[in-house]
């Protein structure tokens, strides 16, 4: 359990850090003056991913009823 | 009432409850999704390859902030899904702090420091729509937020029972995502006029 709860804690942290290391570079691409758009956006969505699948659960969605699921 | 006294039949009814209201909330923010899509779109459609002149060192402040709010989000609702009340109520109020900050970063700052206003050409109103739309949902949150915080002193949630803290983190991590893509659309993407 505790293991569990640690593994949860880094996770939180490593989502955090990735998304801190894709703004840093976008905001270093478009400092470059980078003109292709296609690099934000798959930044962004990967950023989107990121938030929506381990901040906001959306896997909580298709669980079964009374199984926790911790993604 | 508090969260302690629950039985078995109260406990299932409520994780139903959260199945359905789960359901519901996601498909608002769907439809909230479509509204600030739109906006994006136009944002593309009128300013093709050019994009608002704003204070870059500052667009990336606000958003870092908005990802660390998000991040404390994400702490106070593993807090309260191990029952650690402390803990939730300690994250969510830096959640709101953060989410404050961010408010007088863009409503505060950004604006006040922007070279045109929002009848100036089509660049002001842009960037005043889409940040203010995006700014007004920054608002609610932080009164769900709020609402949550006091529930929270009055310990009203618990491990089994805390449909709200999610409810509230599931919303503020929305706001987050839809920032991810406007921060690009209004602060890197294209050559700056205004």
């Amino acid at each position: 359990m505790q293991n569990e709860q640690g593994l949860l804690k880094n996770t939180g942290v490593l989502v955090f850090l990735a998304l801190a290391a894709l703004t840093a570079l976008e905001f270093a691409a478009a400092a470059l003056e980078v003109q292709w758009w296609s690099v934000y956006i798959i930044i962004g969505l990967v950023k989107a991913w990121l938030v929506i699948v381990y901040y906001m659960h959306f896997p909580r969605l298709f669980a079964e009823e009374g199984v926790e699921h911790d993604s | 009432m508090t969260a302690e006294t629950t039985s078995p039949e109260s406990l299932a009814a409520h994780r139903k409850n959260a199945e359905t209201n789960r359901l519901g909330l996601w498909l608002f923010l769907l439809s909230d999704a479509f509204v600030f899509g739109g906006l994006l779109i136009s944002r593309f459609y009128l300013m093709g390859a050019t994009r608002p002149h704003l204070e870059q060192t500052l667009g990336l402040i606000v958003t870092s902030v908005l990802l660390l709010s998000s991040f404390f989000m994400n702490r106070a609702d593993r807090a309260i899904a191990r029952g650690d009340r402390k803990a939730m109520n300690r994250n969510t109020l830096i959640t709101i702090i953060l989410g404050v900050v961010f408010m007088i970063g863009v409503v505060g700052f950004e604006w006040r420091l922007a070279p045109f206003g929002p009848a100036d050409g089509v660049e002001g109103a842009i960037f005043y729509m889409l940040t203010g739309m995006h700014a007004f949902h920054v608002l609610t949150g932080v009164i769900f937020l709020g609402f949550v915080y006091r529930n929270g002193r009055k310990g009203l949630y618990s491990r089994e029972k805390h449909w709200q803290v999610e409810a509230a983190a599931v919303y503020w991590h929305f706001i987050d995502v839809v920032w991810i893509f406007y921060y690009p659309a209004l602060y890197l993407i294209g050559t700056p006029v205004g």
